[in-house]
């Protein structure tokens, strides 16, 4: 397990009071809420977005809160994917080889198991601008597990994709995260994301975590 | 390690961008308080110009907004917008000459506070235009819709929506041109003639004439103290969003488009008459013809420099950002005045040839910064920032950030605006009147005929002026062009 103590940031207007959170360090953790229960405030304070000066994170014996930024070792698929639109997609994964100085001699291999896992054969040397939703959102995904992060975060990351897609990109998600054995936390309003996932279920609202039996979510 | 160069080469931006006020205090020595009633008359002065000149363009570019908008939705409308822009994006001198040719109604020269504002009007008038006929379209837009459906009549619209909804972007419009009025030298500089009506030329009298930097000295945090109060009002910052989509047509009212499009008209047909004449005195004017290969490749020395200055301290900028402290710092920063920074670098030393046009280029490009990030830069930068997130989460070090994401994206952006600088750099006769130590430039030379209103000679000038200008900004559209088909092709 690994254990996250005060996260705790008050907006004025909105308060984000988790003083202990246990988060599983393997497998999916889906944290699900109503808009504007906090998701989005927590998925920023924990990758260090947003400071929040009393926070700790026990991963693995190290307290990633402590750490700047890059030296966390996150992945992140943002909702709106931020692909880096002037590069190609095979140019948007290595990147994250360039920016966490992956040996040049394992860069190959890794990108083409990602390929492969992915499916990017057809557009990896398409400019990223020119992608299909579906296209960006698994480049998102290979650049994020590029890097090998300890934790991987995806943020709504089924919202902007047609629902006919949705399925087929969930059911590649699950097993990426199960090939890759990667802790995942998904941020999601969607009930459905975290069914068909099978992920472990946390809910927030008003920026607080609640119990199962306090909550009874629409369907 | 990497963060705390960051955090110097920001203090080190801002030093660089406000040095000019360091160096004058450094040099002044003793504090002397400028006489109280010329003080307050030229404040005065400078006030009620700047708040007459806002008034006037608001009112004329709200009527030219209404008439821009019932071309919304064509694609005439982006001619139209490109027409009601010109007058402000061209160098002064240009709008002044047909001034001077036709504004005998105003006085004569020297045209003393009526022509100032009627010149900073004609300058600003068609940019209000632009404003007001975007912010309609995107604020009110759906409103717009809805009122003519439901059977509105225009004048609650205008009444509740225009004047009601968008009562407080008018105020911020206002201010904005009030301090871009009140710090305006080129301007009064030319109209005023002797006469100091203004708090800016009065500190260039004070020390040109009197070499009392002390004076000087207190005149200008005088001034800065004012700029700074009138940045505080906006530092909501102008943002003038994009053209909407929404169908306006209701509000609109086509005769409008007259007021902004005369202005144009007007400085147009002002830079033709009298060019024939014009070219005829040149060509008979022996001196004038022989220096004119000097005076041109020294336009472009000034010109392309400072779009080369502007360009690095633009990257300079995007390499630093994002950081709020930075970015606060930037669109509320009011440049100090061209004639403070002038005269900081004479007292830096910068004499000579190429001490006089290091300056120009130095200052005129320190000058342009605010303006080109408030205007267009800090949007390109700003809208990278969540790749960014992306990238520090990742792991990428902020060199290689600014390698890879930032500088591919903002480099046609900024060679863009590298142009602008340049364009506008090149017709300047304010900053450089005291940096330099002869009619070096086109712009100086131009200025120097229309004073002494020999406006044929004055019009030949400023058609090769235009023809130069046009070429760097060429040169840096085309170089941006080349850049945008490499980063994204």
């Amino acid at each position: 397990m690994s254990v996250i103590k005060n996260l705790i940031r008050d907006y004025g207007d909105f308060k984000i009071e988790i003083p202990s959170w246990e988060i599983a360090d393997q497998g999916l953790t889906a944290l699900w809420g109503p808009s504007g229960s906090g998701k989005t405030s927590v998925f920023r304070l924990l990758i260090g977005l947003e400071s929040c000066p009393g926070l700790e994170w026990n991963f693995g014996g190290t307290d990633l809160a402590k750490l700047p930024v890059p030296e966390r070792r996150l992945g992140v698929v943002f909702q709106s994917l931020e692909l880096f639109p002037h590069l190609t997609a095979r140019q948007n994964i290595e990147f994250a080889f360039r920016a966490r100085h992956i040996p040049l001699a394992e860069r190959e291999p890794a990108l083409q198991r990602l390929v492969s896992a992915l499916q990017l054969g057809n557009c990896l040397e398409r400019p990223a601008r020119l992608l299909s939703g579906g296209e960006q959102q698994r480049v998102a995904i290979a650049r994020a597990l590029a890097g090998r992060p300890r934790f991987l975060f995806l943020d709504e990351p089924f919202s902007a994709l047609d629902a006919d897609l949705r399925t087929g990109a969930r059911q590649l998600v699950k097993r990426v995260i199960e090939e890759f054995s990667i802790p995942t936390l998904l941020i999601t309003h969607d009930r459905e994301d975290v069914e068909a996932l099978g992920a472990r279920l946390v809910r927030l609202r008003e920026g607080r975590l609640v119990p199962d039996d306090t909550f009874s979510a629409p369907l | 390690m990497e963060n705390h160069v960051r955090t110097l080469a920001r203090l080190g931006l801002g030093v660089i961008l406000i040095c000019p006020v360091f160096a004058i205090l450094f040099f002044a020595h003793s504090w002397s308080w400028p006489d109280t009633a010329a003080l307050l008359s030229v404040l005065q002065s400078t006030l009620s110009q700047s708040i007459v000149s806002a008034a006037i363009s608001l009112v004329l570019g709200t009527i030219g907004a209404l008439g821009l908008l019932s071309f919304a939705g064509q694609p005439r409308y982006r001619w139209f917008e490109l027409a009601c822009l010109l007058p402000g994006f061209l160098p002064p001198l240009l709008v002044i000459l047909p001034v001077f040719r036709w504004g005998s109604w105003v006085g004569h020269y020297p045209f003393g506070w009526h022509g100032i504002v009627l010149v900073h009007s004609l300058m600003c008038i068609g940019l209000v235009a632009v404003a007001v006929a975007r912010l309609i379209q995107s604020k009110l837009g759906g409103m717009i819709e809805l009122a003519w459906v439901e059977g509105a009549s225009r004048w609650s619209l205008i009444r509740q929506g225009l004047l009601g909804y968008l009562r407080a972007d008018f105020l911020l419009l206002g201010f904005y041109l009030v301090t871009l009025c009140f710090s305006s030298f080129a301007v009064p500089l030319v109209m005023g003639g002797a006469q100091s009506l203004t708090i800016e030329v009065l500190i260039y009298e004070k020390i040109r004439q009197g070499g009392a930097w002390s004076e000087a000295f207190v005149l200008s945090i005088i001034q800065l103290v004012f700029l700074f109060a009138f940045s505080l009002v906006l530092r909501r910052g102008i943002v003038v969003p994009p053209r909407g989509r929404s169908q306006v047509r209701f509000l609109s009212w086509r005769l409008g488009i007259t007021v902004p499009l005369a202005i144009t008209f007007l400085v147009v047909v002002g830079q033709v008459a009298g060019l024939v004449t014009g070219l005829a005195q040149l060509m008979a004017a022996r001196e004038l013809l022989l220096a004119l290969p000097r005076l041109i490749a020294n336009t472009m020395l000034v010109g392309l420099g400072a779009g080369v200055v502007a360009f690095l301290l633009m990257n300079l900028v995007a390499a630093l950002s994002p950081h709020w402290g930075l970015d606060r710092f930037l669109v509320g920063y009011s440049s100090p005045s061209p004639v403070i920074t002038a005269f900081a670098f004479l007292l830096f030393g910068f004499y000579g040839y190429w001490g006089s046009h290091g300056a120009m280029i130095l200052g005129l490009s320190l000058l342009s910064l605010p303006s080109l990030y408030r205007l267009f830069g800090r949007a390109a930068i700003l809208s990278l920032g969540r790749q960014v997130q992306v990238a520090r989460v990742a792991g990428a070090s902020w060199s290689l950030i600014f390698r890879v994401i930032i500088f591919p994206q903002v480099r046609s952006h900024f060679l863009w605006l590298a142009g602008l600088a340049g364009f506008w750099a090149s017709g300047d006769f304010a900053l450089s009147s005291i940096v330099a130590e002869s009619n070096s430039t086109l712009g100086l030379m131009a200025k120097a005929y229309m004073s002494s209103y020999q406006l044929e000679l004055a019009t030949a000038l400023s058609w090769i002026l235009l023809l130069v200008s046009g070429i760097i900004f060429a040169v840096f559209g085309g170089w941006a062009h080349v850049s945008h088909q490499e980063s994204y092709s």
